[in-house]
């Protein structure tokens, strides 16, 4: 196993560099003067003001030279400048990324918990109550648009009744999280807030969560439920499942050792995958609420064609995908001895 | 039956519903009294803010939830808008986001006199001298201003904030505004036109040239401007954030230029994350610069040791801000927006024109532009202010000579046959009177703004110097549109008419704008109806994409807009009208025409007397009414939307949409 993960280590760099020449190449097929919209923002009084900024920031180079001066810049530890953001691209990872991982930590677990729990019920139930209600409802959770469901929850929540409010901290915590007398460790502010012992920011920073992990919640239950409920009723059918109900085993000892473990490898590849693209950044939720993490920060980047940030959103991406679908590798065969990494 | 699994589904029922009546009862939003901001330790240099510093409160809020209708976060007035600021450089920054941050931070010589757009206190200065001749400006700068970091202001600040801006000069930047009365109409640009071409390569020469330019007096307390020409709008630009005043030995200690001609070239044209100024600030304002969260939002404190101590004007604001603590939130949603003004945790909200009726049933109080109100719903939270003129346009071009080189799709197939124009189709003043007779500007106006735009009449807005209200101008007539067209002199190459052949063309704006978007199927709907003939295609490009086809006269017809840098009809007839201005520079006007305009365009700028001018922008205005040289489409009106705790605000067209936050105070 240990030289299956070195390997697969190995081919980190490999497939961060095909992606960077990928998204260079990529960027071919926009003019020059399509990348200096990111610097013009309204019409430049001087008519000769706009090849002048196209020249400043290198856009009219040959895009290989481009890459070169890219590549050197990076391997002198520099992602560049981005735009989007208005600090380093390094800094702006270091900024966005533990804010998405907190909104990620904390609607993943809910998403996975509780789906499969909600899954288990409607398999051990199958075609009964419980099981049409499960299926009422990840039928309406798969098919409610995100942008509408966090828009409902922004309007019932917060516009009426005052409870759940957008971004990640009212105006007071925020005051107080950014003073030099509170110590920010992991730039997660749950986290920070009880490290600092502050179960006041911990609380606020609780509340300007729970919407936007609950909208990620409720539109993913519903896949994690069908994929649950689908497992599950193939292995409680399973003939070991039957000779262990047929040796007396207690119900109980039947599902939570036999049965469920099997049915949670479907879920553990699902749930690597989710975890991924819910750090990757939850575009529309962090857009909705208004949260300023990695979503909004690659959406924003898109738009405005910032190449620098988009690469190393990229590169971040990439790499944070090889390691999740290594960490799922390595727990597949934790969970089916079957399975053997090589 | 599974009793194994019910329970730790029950421990997380709990958990959830604990952890929602935990948040759900916790303190909403409410500043807490304990918070400082005054008091912020410096971090880059002493008494400079930065990006972020500020002083902890302790304690969480104490006070209960605020509802029905109790101020909300008082001492704290929040802005929900949309918009960063790319940099806090006064003289880098040209968007209107950082140009909010910056005129509450920094000051100028002198100040638009409350709701005035003519008429101007001294602020920095205490009074100006100007000489016989329009050409000697001197300054009075005031004694006992400091800056945020303690140190006094002096003449020598003035002069070299001045210096630095022109010599900075990036690309795109608002500079040429200083550059032109001191150098001259044509420049454009520091280093091409003045470096470059007045003093040949020689920047040593070129950076003397800027301080003799610009002289100080230590003793006497003086600045004095040498301008190139008598120059008009002189006071009116320097009253523009890029002629704001910054602290000569605090730029030096971020790292900027130390005055020596000969290092000064470095600090030409930096990239905005280069330039030492781009996020710290050290202004004489009311407010410093708490945080710039870049993306989410800008904190300003009150400066508690500001210098006014008298009003500028009659109720003017004097002494520290009223409001303590300023923040600028960027929120881009729409929805979160709307909400956060529902609840009152934003005072002021930017509303787009498309959302204004989810607002209005919330409006208790509607202001006209003078701040006259009226009630309209006793349960509504909100004050408006609408009807308030803005000072920009929209406007269509026509292009008399558009550049056909290696091929141009917007010209169909280059000749009129049918299915296309030539390339000099719009220099038939006939054409151009017919587009402007079909352009239904009623029905534009009321589809796009809701009625909240006036007709713009020429290049020169209302309001400004020269604008007559009772100027010619064109009305949407279908049958005067016809006339027009059968009056045309162009043919066909088999000698048939503009009206038997018809014309193809597209019709250019700007990727996501829907105004100019609905004004081009206006126009292409009245075309068809004229004649089946007239095909127009509505064609987007992405916004620097349309600048630079502009740029380079490859659009026949296109929208733009334009938003002015300072209130004079300079800022109109020059990019408008002058042979080398951003729009008519490059649209081919006939040449009778362009050499009438630009004479009348430096006399008019040059002009000492108020009645010389107004008489010389008002035949420019005919000029362009009589030759049609544009469809000159609309200037829009603006709304403000704010909780009706927040009181003292007033309506500067010369602000745009940013806000005087030293005039504000938030009260029920």
């Amino acid at each position: 196993m240990t030289q299956y993960i070195i390997r697969r280590l190995l081919i980190l760099p490999i497939v961060l560099i095909g992606l960077s020449v990928l998204i260079f190449a990529m960027l071919q097929m926009l003019e020059p003067v399509e990348r200096a919209a990111l610097y013009v923002t309204s019409p430049p009084k001087n008519p000769a003001a706009l090849a002048e900024i196209i020249h400043k920031y290198g856009l009219d180079e040959p895009i290989y030279l481009q890459y070169i001066h890219w590549l050197d810049r990076v391997l002198h530890g520099n992602l560049g400048w981005s735009k989007t953001a208005q600090m380093p691209v390094l800094t702006a990872l270091e900024t966005y990324f533990p804010a998405t991982l907190e909104l990620a930590l904390w609607s993943f677990v809910p998403i996975i918990v509780i789906g499969a729990w909600l899954g288990i019920q409607a398999a051990l139930h199958h075609d009964g109550v419980i099981d049409q209600l499960a299926r009422v409802f990840s039928i309406v959770g798969y098919s409610f648009p995100t942008f509408v469901f966090g828009l409902l929850m922004l309007m019932i929540f917060y516009a009426a009744l005052g409870w759940f409010p957008p971004g990640r901290l009212s105006e007071w915590a925020t005051a107080i999280v950014i003073s030099p007398e509170f110590h920010r460790y992991t730039g997660m502010n749950t986290i920070d807030a009880l490290l600092n012992n502050r179960l006041d920011i911990f609380v606020n920073a609780l509340r300007h969560l729970l919407l936007p992990a609950l909208t990620l919640a409720y539109v993913n239950w519903a896949l994690i439920l069908r994929v649950t409920r689908s497992a599950m009723l193939d292995v409680i059918r399973q003939e070991y499942v039957t000779v262990a109900r047929a040796k007396g085993l207690p119900e109980r000892l039947v599902i939570n050792r036999h049965a469920r473990p099997n049915a949670m490898i479907p879920v553990a590849t699902i749930g690597g995958l989710l975890l991924v693209g819910l750090l990757n950044g939850v575009v529309i939720t962090e857009t909705v609420f208004n949260y300023h993490g990695m979503g909004w920060w690659a959406a924003n980047a898109a738009l405005n064609f910032d190449a620098v940030s988009v690469l190393g959103i990229t590169l971040f991406d990439g790499a944070l995908l090889i390691l999740a679908n290594l960490v799922v590798d390595v727990l597949y065969a934790y969970l089916d001895p079957c399975i053997r990494l090589a | 039956m599974f009793t194994g699994i019910r329970k730790p589904a029950t421990i997380i029922s709990l958990m959830a519903a604990g952890i929602l009546v935990l948040a759900a009862c916790a303190p909403t939003a409410t500043q807490p009294t304990t918070v400082a901001p005054t008091a912020v330790p410096p971090t880059t240099a002493p008494g400079a803010t930065t990006a972020p510093a500020t002083q902890a409160p302790t304690t969480a809020p104490a006070t209960p939830p605020t509802t029905g209708g109790a101020v909300k976060n008082p001492g704290t007035l929040i802005e929900a808008t949309i918009g960063d600021p790319e940099s806090l450089d006064p003289a880098w920054a040209y968007d209107t986001a950082s140009g909010e941050i910056i005129f509450n931070v920094y000051e100028t010589l002198l100040f638009p006199k409350q709701s005035s757009t003519t008429e101007f206190v001294p602020m920095l200065a205490t009074k100006w001298d100007i000489s016989p001749d329009g050409k000697t400006y001197t300054f009075y700068i005031r004694k006992g201003v400091k800056f945020q970091d303690g140190q006094d202001l002096t003449p020598e600040d003035v002069a070299y904030s001045f210096w630095r801006g022109m010599i900075q000069d990036r690309a795109g930047g608002p500079q040429w505004i200083m550059l032109q009365p001191f150098f001259g109409l044509d420049v454009q640009s520091f280093n091409d036109d003045v470096v470059t071409k007045q003093f040949k390569d020689n920047w040593v020469a070129a950076v003397q040239a800027v301080e003799n330019a610009v002289t100080f007096d230590n003793a006497a307390g003086t600045v004095t401007l040498h301008l190139k020409q008598p120059y008009g709008p002189m006071l009116q630009i320097l009253s523009g954030t890029w002629a704001s005043i910054v602290s000569k030995p605090w730029v030096i200690q971020q790292g900027g230029w130390n005055g020596d001609p000969a290092t000064a070239e470095k600090y030409h044209d930096p990239s905005a994350e280069k330039d030492e100024l781009f996020k710290v600030m050290n202004g004489t304002g009311p407010y410093k610069l708490e945080r710039w969260a870049p993306g989410e939002e800008v904190d300003l404190v009150a400066n508690p040791n500001y210098w006014l101590k008298e009003p500028l004007w009659t109720g003017g604001p004097s002494g520290p801000a009223k409001v303590q603590r300023v923040v600028i939130k960027d929120v881009g949603e729409w929805g979160t927006r709307f909400a956060m003004l529902k609840t009152g945790d934003a005072d002021i909200a930017y509303v787009d024109t498309q959302y204004i009726s989810q607002v209005d049933p919330l409006v208790k109080q509607m202001c006209d532009a003078a701040g006259k109100c009226t009630a309209t719903n006793p349960n509504g939270t909100l004050r408006l202010y609408k009807g308030l003129p803005t000072v920009q346009a929209t406007t269509i071009f026509m292009n008399e000579n558009v550049n056909a080189t290696g091929g141009n799709n917007a010209l169909g197939s280059g000749k009129l046959d049918g299915n296309g124009i030539p390339a000099n189709f719009f220099s038939d003043v006939h054409v151009r009177k017919a587009f402007n007779d079909a352009f239904d500007w009623n029905t534009y106006i009321q589809q796009t703004f809701h009625g909240e735009a006036e007709q713009a009449l020429g290049p020169i807005i209302d309001g400004e110097l020269g604008f007559d209200p009772n100027q010619a101008h064109y009305s949407f007539d279908l049958n005067q549109a016809a006339q027009e067209f059968k009056a045309s002199t162009e043919k066909s190459a088999d000698g048939k008419s503009l009206w038997d052949t018809g014309f193809y063309m597209q019709y250019i704006y700007n990727t996501g704008n829907d105004q100019r978007r609905v004004a081009g199927e206006i126009l292409k709907a009245d075309l068809a109806k004229i004649n089946p003939k007239f095909k127009l295609s509505v064609v987007d490009e992405p916004f620097a994409v349309e600048l630079k086809d502009q740029v380079a006269g490859r659009l026949p017809l296109f929208m733009l807009g334009w938003l002015e840098d300072y209130h004079d009809p300079q800022d109109w007839v020059g990019p408008y009208l002058a042979s080398g201005g951003t729009y008519g520079g490059t649209q081919g006007f006939p040449k009778n025409v362009q050499v009438q305009m630009d004479q009348l365009i430096t006399a008019a700028v040059q002009a000492t007397d108020t009645q010389t001018r107004i008489k010389d922008y008002q035949q420019l205005q005919n000029l362009a009414y009589e030759n049609a040289l544009d469809i000159f489409v609309v200037q829009p009106q603006q709304r403000e939307y704010m909780q009706d705790w927040v009181h003292g605000w007033y309506y500067n067209p010369i602000f745009s949409t940013n806000i005087y936050y030293y005039a504000l105070s938030k009260g029920g």
